[in-house]
Parts: structure tokens; sequence; C-alpha cells
């Protein structure tokens, strides 16, 4: 078990994309980091980085303070599970787990005691004979932990393992995963796009877009203070308001104002925005913070409620403030559609991005 | 004896650089081309017609085709150095008789324009009667349609067309070791002869034996007439201080003094002409074999094949076979007629038994690397090497154009054949260095045609007392070669130890054949094996120098 | 009146094709095998199994049964590995991989009796271009032609010189069309090349790979051409096809030739139906 350094990697594929962008990060030995992100923002090439399946067009990558850019990944002992569940097809599921075992040359008896452990542990007992590539995606994909796990590597990469099979089987495998984690103490990279995957599994998130490590932080962290207006609106469910207003001082506030909205904050708290040169800034709120009410109260704003989403537990208001669209969450109170509501942003739950979409407040 | 396409116009150079470059459209391109020059050529540039050197055998009706027109003549056959060479007056035909003179081709023409008559021809290059299908056509106002056929497959095939009764060809190439087989589906070429006053007579029995029929009925006209000589490149043997080997013993010590001196020149001592398993086997160390008398495989009063020989001079002439593989190039024991025939004309050996085709081709300088009219080398040809008997060589065998019953132009078929394989094309063909050979007396007897064909000297002192090279010209010749053959071969190879085991067991195989054939119980008498023997049964005079 | 199965309407010409020109033929040469007929010899006599004691005692049946055997067995073992070896190196990406490709499939398009006459005019004594690297090497005129194991390597050479391709180019395909994630797989999991070689690559082409040997193993069972052409049958390297040539078609004799051809036959069907029944679930 690991530390994991990357150092500046980046990697350009075909001398034309680049997947990854200059990308510094430490992930502390037996934690998991859940790397979060969209579809192509380069987890996976990242991934693949430290597996050492891609050589990095520039940077490198230690485990604890040894480089090891140049290493093969044959002897990395880096474990992966990837995205589409990989079995050994023509292997039963019982040769597919003794695998990297069998690469170590361990000694046929440890190898079956071990196998017959993890078969157990992960529920495969009954499959152990079988073919693995007759199995169902769950089953391989179950086949795939095991044997990404079976051995004692530096750290387990494991790129979206859960997308690609059914909720039920993904609550079981995300159990194993746990039970893993909480026994082992093994160094985890845990790819998603999943946040509240991400959120609840990860020590530390980091958030990653167009090849760039937005913010590498505590879940709580990034979920509070995004540091960047993407981070922002894609973590959460909804994600965050994000409005763009221009401001001026006036008195000793700050007054925010866009079509429909107008919000003031002290001076004082607020003037590094005085820095904004273009007038404009955007400000954050996250549905959830953002408090209604159906009488008036003090600096609201006056909202129609245009759609009104009851999905389960969470209900979702989406209020139209002249020309401006703000969505909110959970209301105290029933709201119809049409309704007039008064709205208010805390003071303390705002958030101030930059034009550049950098974090100011 | 033509067995492969090689030996032809081809010729040996063009044949290396076409096999090597394995391109098939250049093979056909080039070989159409070469074919159809020179025969548009030769018979474009008649320009004057020389009756000067017709000597009084054709009797010409008034409304005769005057034959000189589509007759080939040296000058329109051979290359420039081949005539002066020869040193003939191009104008001049090269023999004073000639069946073709005596056929009178204006009633031909009358009464077959328009037809058309086929020919089966052996080898998918049909180049040499190519050569003669232009004059045919216009002597004759018939057209002649030709169909090449590979000849490694000729013999089943004709038999298949002859025993359907297909009638698809009304003249074919016959092997004349195997053309016993051919027997019953073929016509007697005897009326027709007599009919336009053709002397078959003039064909050396040598040569007509083996196509005769028991009541002397012919089977076809020869067209392909090959017999062994020894033959040596006298300047190598001077060098080492030897004199040519008139003896198989001399022929071995001479190799024994000629191998150190090869091995450092690139060389052997001698090439084996064929051995490969089956019938070359048999008919190589057939040729040995009669040198020594008391072999008589003739001895067939009783059909019992008697190879060992009654003082086991089969087994000595095995012997002397499988010592020559070892003065041979490497794997010779393997050799067939087309591998010997490179490896003499690239100048690998000393010496060699051969047909006729090799001394003649090691004169041309396009297809040797041996030829004496461009360095100091000297072509000896001599008779075979003697045994304990002073034998003839074998008579190695000719190919007829022989007739079908199922031929529907048996006439025309007759006259195309007739043309063909006159003397004058015959002697214009051997003397080309085609690998084709005359047959007949007129022309291995004309010293003329000895500076063109060198070899004819030989063949006309020796050809009176030569046999047929196969045990006995019976259908089932070829099966008795192929078996015989197989069994002396493994004393050449080495799986059999002893000669004159191989030789019995041989023995034993032929009887078999002969045996489930029926021959043994008939009580028929085997045809006669040498020609002194057959011209006695047959009341004919054996021609002598 | 029942109704005809269309079926079996529709497959009447070829059931008709085929027991004329394959199940009758067939079962002509049976009963040929078992009478003394020549085509010549217009009297066909019954002798029984006759034949076929004659053909099972020949010393040249037997030699030609070990010399086809002795052949696909060598061909076939330098084939399929160095065919495989092709494949493999042909399936990376390289530059000019895709001329390579096509160069590597050029013999196969080329006759077979050219192939050999090719390589004969190459091992020629003091002829042919090897014979003289041979010669400036020092190792002298090689005999080719003569000797049984020289003769057999050319034969050998021959063939594989043609065929290898033949497996390079099927397992080639097999190869490329595999998915590339197990072997990332199997790096991530620490294997050594020669272990993801012969536990994942082989497993997998293991299929294509029996079927085509099955057709080259009962093809070189075939062999004949490049045998006319190195040594005509003989120093031992007939085999049966040449066998069956040579004492059937050239002396006319289709009732011994017949009986070679049925033992022929029933050899090739044993061992074809071993090697299917052998490997019928690899290759389901």
């Amino acid at each position: 078990m690991s530390k994991i350094t990357l150092k500046n990697i980046t990697h350009i594929y075909d001398k034309r994309v680049k997947a990854v962008d200059n990308l510094s990060m430490e992930v502390d030995d037996g934690k998991l980091v859940a790397l979060l992100g969209p579809s192509g923002c380069g987890k996976t090439t990242l991934m693949r980085i430290i597996a050492g399946l891609i050589y990095p067009t520039s940077g490198d990558v230690y485990f604890d303070e040894d480089r090891f850019t140049d290493i093969e990944p044959e002897r990395r002992n880096v474990a992966m599970v990837f995205q589409f569940p990989v079995v050994y097809a023509t292997m039963s599921v019982y040769e597919n787990l003794a695998f990297p075992l069998r690469a170590k040359k361990l000694g046929e008896e440890e190898i079956k005691r071990k196998v017959k452990e993890m078969a157990e542990f992960l529920e495969l007992t009954p499959y152990l004979e079988m073919k693995a590539g007759k199995q169902n995606a769950a089953i391989k994909q179950m086949t795939s932990l095991g044997r990404a796990i079976i051995r004692d590597a530096r750290c387990v990469l494991l790129d979206e393992p859960l997308t690609n099979i059914d909720p039920h089987s993904r609550l079981i495998l995300r159990e194993k995963i746990l039970r893993y984690r909480a026994e082992k103490k093994q160094t985890i990279v845990y790819v998603t796009h999943d946040q509240s995957e991400a959120l609840t599994l990860g020590d530390k998130i980091a958030v990653m877009n167009n090849g760039i490590l937005l913010q590498y932080d505590t879940s709580r962290n990034v979920y509070e203070r995004p540091a960047s207006s993407f981070v922002a609106y894609f973590i959460g469910n909804p994600g965050m308001n994000l409005i763009e207003c221009a401001f001026k001082k006036v008195g000793s506030k700050i007054v925010f104002e866009s079509d429909g909205i107008k919000v003031s904050l002290p001076y004082e708290l607020a003037k590094e925005v005085e820095k904004e040169t273009s007038g404009k800034v955007v400000l954050g709120i996250r549905p959830e913070h953002i408090e209604l009410s159906k009488r008036k109260v003090e600096e609201g704003m006056l909202g129609t409620c245009v759609l009104f989403e009851d999905i389960g537990i969470t209900k979702v208001l989406n209020l139209q403030l002249n020309g401006t669209k703000v969505r909110a969450k959970n209301p105290e109170f029933e709201v119809e559609v049409g309704e007039k509501l008064y709205i208010r942003f805390p003071e303390e739950r705002l958030r101030i991005f930059n034009s550049k979409g950098e974090i100011i407040l | 004896m033509r067995r492969d396409l090689s030996e032809k116009s081809v010729g040996r150079r063009s044949f290396l650089k076409v096999a090597g470059a394995t391109a098939g459209g250049l093979i056909v391109g080039g070989v159409a081309g070469y074919l159809l020059n020179p025969g548009e050529k030769v018979w474009t540039t008649v320009t004057e017609t020389t009756t000067k050197t017709v000597t009084g055998t054709a009797t010409v009706s008034p409304t005769a085709v005057p034959w000189e027109q589509y007759f080939p003549r040296a000058d329109r056959i051979m290359k420039d150095w081949e005539l002066k060479w020869t040193g003939w007056d191009p104008t001049e035909y090269i023999t004073t008789t000639d069946w073709v003179r005596s056929i009178d081709w204006g009633k031909v023409k009358s009464k077959y324009a328009g037809q058309t008559v086929t020919m089966a021809c052996e080898g998918v290059d049909i180049s040499a009667p190519q050569t003669f299908q232009p004059g045919f056509q216009g002597i004759s106002g018939a057209s002649l349609q030709l169909f090449g056929i590979p000849p490694e497959t000729l013999h089943e095939k004709l038999m298949a067309e002859f025993t359907a009764g297909t009638g698809r060809y009304d003249t074919a190439e016959l092997f004349g070791a195997w053309a016993q087989a051919y027997f019953p589906y073929m016509i007697d070429i005897r009326p027709f002869a007599q009919t336009y006053g053709v002397d078959l007579k003039d064909i050396h029995p040598a040569f007509r034996m083996m196509n005769t029929g028991p009541n002397g009925e012919l089977l076809g006209v020869v067209e392909d007439a090959d017999l062994h000589s020894f033959i040596c490149r006298k300047n190598l043997l001077d060098k080492a201080g030897l004199k040519i080997p008139t003896t198989w013993d001399e022929v071995l010590e001479a190799c024994e003094v000629l191998k150190p001196i090869g091995a450092k020149e690139g060389w052997y001592p001698w090439i084996t002409y064929y051995s490969a398993k089956g019938f070359l086997t048999f008919w190589y160390w057939g040729t040995i074999a009669v040198q020594f008398r008391d072999v008589t495989y003739t001895r067939l009063d009783s059909w019992e094949p008697n190879f060992v020989g009654d003082e086991e001079g089969g087994v000595r002439a095995l012997e002397i076979h499988k010592k020559l593989l070892e003065y041979s190039p490497p794997g010779s024991i393997n050799n067939t007629y087309e591998l010997g025939r490179e490896q003499w004309l690239a100048g690998l050996g000393a010496m060699a038994t051969s047909h006729q085709c090799w001394p003649r081709q090691s004169y041309d300088p396009e297809l040797s690397k041996i030829s004496p009219l461009n360095t100091d080398n000297i072509i000896e040809i001599r008779p075979y090497p003697k045994g304990t008997t002073n034998h003839a060589p074998e008579n190695i065998t000719t190919t007829y154009l022989g007739i079908p019953k199922t031929s529907k132009q048996q006439e025309l078929a007759f006259l195309w054949s007739v043309y063909m394989n006159s003397q004058e094309s015959s002697a214009l063909m051997g003397c080309h260095g085609t690998g084709v050979e005359s047959g007949f007396v007129s022309v291995i007897s004309n010293p003329k045609v000895w500076k063109g064909q060198p070899a004819y000297k030989n063949i006309w002192e020796t050809a009176w007392t030569a046999a047929t090279e196969t045990f006995v010209y019976i259908p089932e010749a070829y099966a008795i070669e192929e078996a015989a053959g197989a069994e002396i071969y493994r004393y050449l190879d080495g799986s059999e130890p002893s000669a004159k085991k191989a030789l019995q067991n041989a023995e034993a195989e032929v009887r078999k054949i002969l045996d489930k054939a029926g021959y043994l119980k008939t009580g028929i008498k085997p045809p006669p094996w040498t020609v002194e023997d057959w011209c006695k049964e047959h009341n004919e005079v054996n021609p002598k120098p | 009146m029942r109704k005809l199965n269309p079926g079996l309407l529709m497959s009447i010409p070829t059931l008709l094709f085929l027991f004329f020109w394959f199940f009758f033929p067939f079962l002509y040469n049976i009963y040929a095998s078992m009478h003394y007929w020549t085509l010549y010899n217009p009297n066909i006599q019954f002798i029984g199994a006759e034949n076929f004691i004659d053909v099972l005692s020949s010393i040249d049946f037997r030699n030609s049964a070990f010399a086809s055997f002795f052949y696909t067995i060598i061909c076939f073992a330098v084939e399929l590995p160095l065919g495989l070896g092709i494949a493999v190196l042909l399936s990376r990406e390289f530059k000019g991989v895709g001329i390579a490709r096509v160069i590597i499939a050029i013999p196969i398009l080329m006759i077979p009796i050219g192939t050999s006459i090719m390589w004969k005019l190459l091992t020629m004594p003091k002829l042919g271009l090897l014979q003289y690297f041979s010669e400036v090497l020092g190792f002298g005129v090689i005999d080719f032609y003569g000797n049984f194991w020289l003769a057999s390597l050319l034969i050998l050479l021959i063939d594989a010189w043609q065929w290898t391709p033949f497996f390079a180019i099927v397992l080639l395909a097999a190869l490329v069309s595999l998915p590339r994630e197990p072997y990332e797989a199997a790096k991530v999991d620490g294997a050594s090349p020669f272990m993801v070689f012969t536990k994942i690559t082989l497993p997998s082409i293991q299929p294509v790979m029996v079927i085509v040997s099955i057709l080259r193993v009962l093809d070189l069972l075939k062999l004949a051409d490049p045998i006319f052409v190195v040594t005509k049958g003989g120093s031992g390297t007939e085999t049966l096809s040449a066998y069956i040539w040579r004492v059937a078609f050239k002396p006319l004799d289709i009732g011994y030739g017949g009986a070679v051809a049925v033992l022929y036959w029933i050899l090739m069907f044993v061992l074809a139906n071993i090697l299917v029944r052998r490997f019928k679930s690899v290759i389901q």
C-alpha cells in the first residue's frame, strides 16, 4: 500500500487532444480518493497513466518516494478494475482470480486458499468452475474486482466499476468495496461520474474537467466551497445556481444586480469583487440553501414557480425571477405552479465567482 | 525425344528466365511472340522456286500446287550461325528424296479445301507442329487445329479419349515405348501410304519395330526418333591425359581421374541422363545392361524376365549405374531428363550418355555454355561404351503420329502426318537442334545432314544393332517399367543393399504383371527385341552402313 | 397425399450432383478396386481382395504412408508456430505493417508447382543461388535432391514458404479481432508477456487455430507437388498422393490404383473424424 504522487502530468493524444493538463496530486496511503468529472474529462486517462498503460507526454508518477513513470505496468503492482467488466473469457472464474497470483508465481496451495477466501468474500463460490466469459456483467465485474484485490497491490484503481451493472448488483459491489477498504486500508482511486458515490465513498474528492484538476479536497469542502463555478455546478443535485450579476458599491455594501435579482453584501465581506475589472461576477447559491417564504420577507425577491418536480425525497422548484431562472429545493410547504414566492439568499451561503469562474468569496 | 517444353525452340536460357520469373503472362506472351515471328518469316519470304534440287522423284500433275512454296527449307528454318556452321547452300534442299514431293497436292486441295483436321500434341508448347501449320494449310487448303497436352498427362488423356471413343483428335502424338497400349484404337496407315506413294520403308526398322503390329500393320508415322550415344568433352579428357573411353570400365577409370580435377574447376566427371524412381531408373539401367549381352532380357520365348543375367551382367550394370551417380552432381539419383540436360548444357559434366539432342544443343551458343563454336570446347559423340559384349546402344524410343479409328478425317490426318514428318522436315528439325530427330534412312545416312546434326553419323552406324528400350513392347510396357524401375531403384538409394536381390525383386514384380495380364498362359510369342531379330522375322532388310 | 417437403425438393439438384460426381465415382472406385482392370486390357476380372493384399504388402505403399505422415507432421510443426509468430508480429502496429501484411500473402497466390520449380531452380547443384551461397560459405554443394533428409528439408522449405502465410493470415485475422481490454488487464495484473501469450492470446484464438490446423493437416496429407518436382518420388520421399498417381494413372491400372485410393480414403476418413471429434468442443 503506497502513497501515489502525480507530478505535472500532461498527456496529449495524437499530438492534438490534451486529455490531462499539467496535473499534480497526491493520494495518501490508505485513503480513498474519488475522481469525479464529466465524461471525457481525462479521468480514465489519468488512471491508465497511474497503472502504466499510458506513458504520459510529460510529468511523473511516484509510488511512495519512488519514480515509476518508466516502469512497465506489469511491474508496478497496481490493481485496476475497468468500467466495462474485463474478464479472461476463456478461463474459469477460479482461474481469473488466480491469474494475478500465478503471475506472482505463488504456490498452488496458497493460490487455492486465497482464491477460496476471495470467492467467499465476493460470493463467487458457486461460479468458480464456470467459464468467466459466459457470466453476466455483474458476476464479471465481481470477478474483475476480485482479481484486482486478491493480491496486495500498491493501490487499487477503480474506473467507474459500478456504471455498467444493474442497480441491485451495484449495491452489493459497493458494499464489498467499502468492506474491503475498511479491512485492508488500501489506497484506492475511485473514478466515477456519480457525485453521490464520490461524496459518500471518498476521503477526498478530486474534480476534473478538460484534463485539469479543478479541486482536490474533502467532500465537505468540495460541496461547500467549490473552487470554481464549474465545480459548483457539477457537484450537487441539482447543482449550484449561478447568476451573472453586475455589482456596485452602495455605501457600506456591495450590491449585486441582475434581471430580477438584487442582493447586497457587506463591503468588508465582499470587497474582493472590486478586483474584477469587467464589472460582472457570478453569484452562486445551492438550491437547498435558498430560503423560501409565502409571505413578504426583508430583502426578499419575488419569483414565480414555473415548474415543480417531485422526485421522492427531493422536491425541486423552478422559479422565474423576471429574466432569471433559479432552482430551489425542498420547500417546507406546498407550492403550486404559478404561485408567487419570496426568495432570500442567505449571506453566509452565497458564493461569488469571477468572470473566469474562480471563486472570490 | 520430346518430353518438355524447354527442349524445343523455347530454349534453355529463356526457359530458365521464364521459370525464374514465374510470371505466367510473360511466358505466354514471350513464347507466343517468339513462335509467331519466325513462322511468319518462314512462310512469307519465299522468293525463288528452286526446281534444280528436285531430283526426279516427283510427278507433277498439271493442276499441281507447287510444293516448294509451302515446304520448309534450311534458309527458312535455320539461324544464321547454323547455316554458316553447316556451310549449306541456303537455297538448296538438304535431302534428295521426300514424301511431300510424291504427293499430288493439287488433288488433295480439291478434295480437302475448307475441311478441318485436329491433332493432339505432346506438351503445351505446340511450336514444332505450329512451324508446319501454315505450310500445310496452304498446300492442302484444309485447316489444322492443334491441341497441346502436358506431357505428364498425355498418356492418360489419350487413353481416356480413345477408350471413350470421343473422336476428338484426328491424329495424336504417341509415345513409342507405350504405344502398344494404343494399338486397338489406331488404324493401319499402310493403305494410305500406298495410295499416295509414300515409301514407309525409308523409316529405319529400328524406329518402326515398336509400332508395328503382329501382321506388319503400322501404327503411325515416326515423328521423333531417338538413339543413345556416348558424349564427352574431349578437351577436358585431353587435359587429364585421358583418351575417350570405349568400355564401361574405362568410363569408371576416367571418372576417377577426372573427379579431383572437376572438384577444383566446378564440374563433375559424369552427368546422369535420368535415373528417377520408376521407368527412368529401368531405362537407364537398361541402357547399360544391354551392353552385357548375357542379360538378354530378350530371352522372351517363355516371357521370363531375366534382369540378373546369365553371368550376372545385369548386376554389373546396376553397380555401374550406382557408381556413375557418385561421379555425377549431387542428387542425380533422382535426375529427370530435363535436369540432366540443364546440367550437361551448363557445363557441369565431362561425360554422359544421351539422345542426339544433347550433343546437338551443345553447339548452340544460345543454349549451351560449352558450345564448341565460341570456345575451345570439343564435343565428341561416340557409340555407347561396351560391356562384356560388343553391342549397340538401346534404341531409346520414338514418338509416332498415329490416327485413331474414331477419326473422321483419317486420310487428311495421314497427309498432315506425312507433311509434317517428311524427310526434309525431320532433317531440318534435327539439324536445328529442336530435339525432334529424324528416323529416316535417307536422312541419317546423309553426310550432308551430319554437318547439321553430328550425332546422326553415330546413329547411322549403330542403329542396325539397336534394341528396344523397353522390356517388351506390349500394352503393359509402362506398368512393367515402372514396377521394375521402382525395385531396381531400391539398390540405388540404398534401401536394398544387394543389386542382385533388387533385380530379382524386379523380375518377380514383372512376372506378376505378366501373369495377371495373361501372357504366361497364352503361348503367344513375345515380339522380337533387337532390330536384327525383327528384320529377320519380318523379312526386311536391315540397313547397314 | 402427403406434400413433398420443399426443402428436400430444393436439395434434389445438389443431391443429384453429389450423387453423380462424388457418391457414384466413389462406389465405382470401390467396385474397380476389386478387379484386375487396366484401361488397355478389355478383360476385366474379379479378383476380390487381391489388389488390397498387394497394396498392403507393398513396401512403396508403407513407405509413402510413412512419408505422408512424416511431411504432415514436420510441415505442420514448422508452419503453425512460424505462422503464429508472423501473425503476432504483424498484429502489432508499426510503420509499414499494411504492406507487410500484403507481402506475406503473396506466396499463397502462387501456383504450387511453380513455387516448387522456383525452389528447384534455387537449389540446382552449381547452378542455383542457394548452392552458390552454400559453396561460398564453405558447405559445398548440398544434395537437396538425392538425400532423404535434405530433400525433405527442401520439401519442407517449399511447403512452409507457400503455406506458412496461410496460418499467418488466418491467425492474424483472429488476433486483430481480439478485444484489447484483457491485455491491459493482464498487464496490470502483472502477467509477463509469455503468460499473456499462453494464457490469454492462445486460448482466445484456439478455435480458429484448430480449424485452420485441421484443414491444413488434411491438405498436407495430400502433399504431392513439391515431391514431383524435387525428387520425382525418389529417395523415400514419395507420399501417398504421389504413389497413387504413379501406380494408377501412368500404368492405367485403375484396379490397383482404386485399391490404394480406397485405403487412402479410409485413412483420411478415420483421421479427419478423430480430429474433428477431438476438437469439436473447441470449434463450437
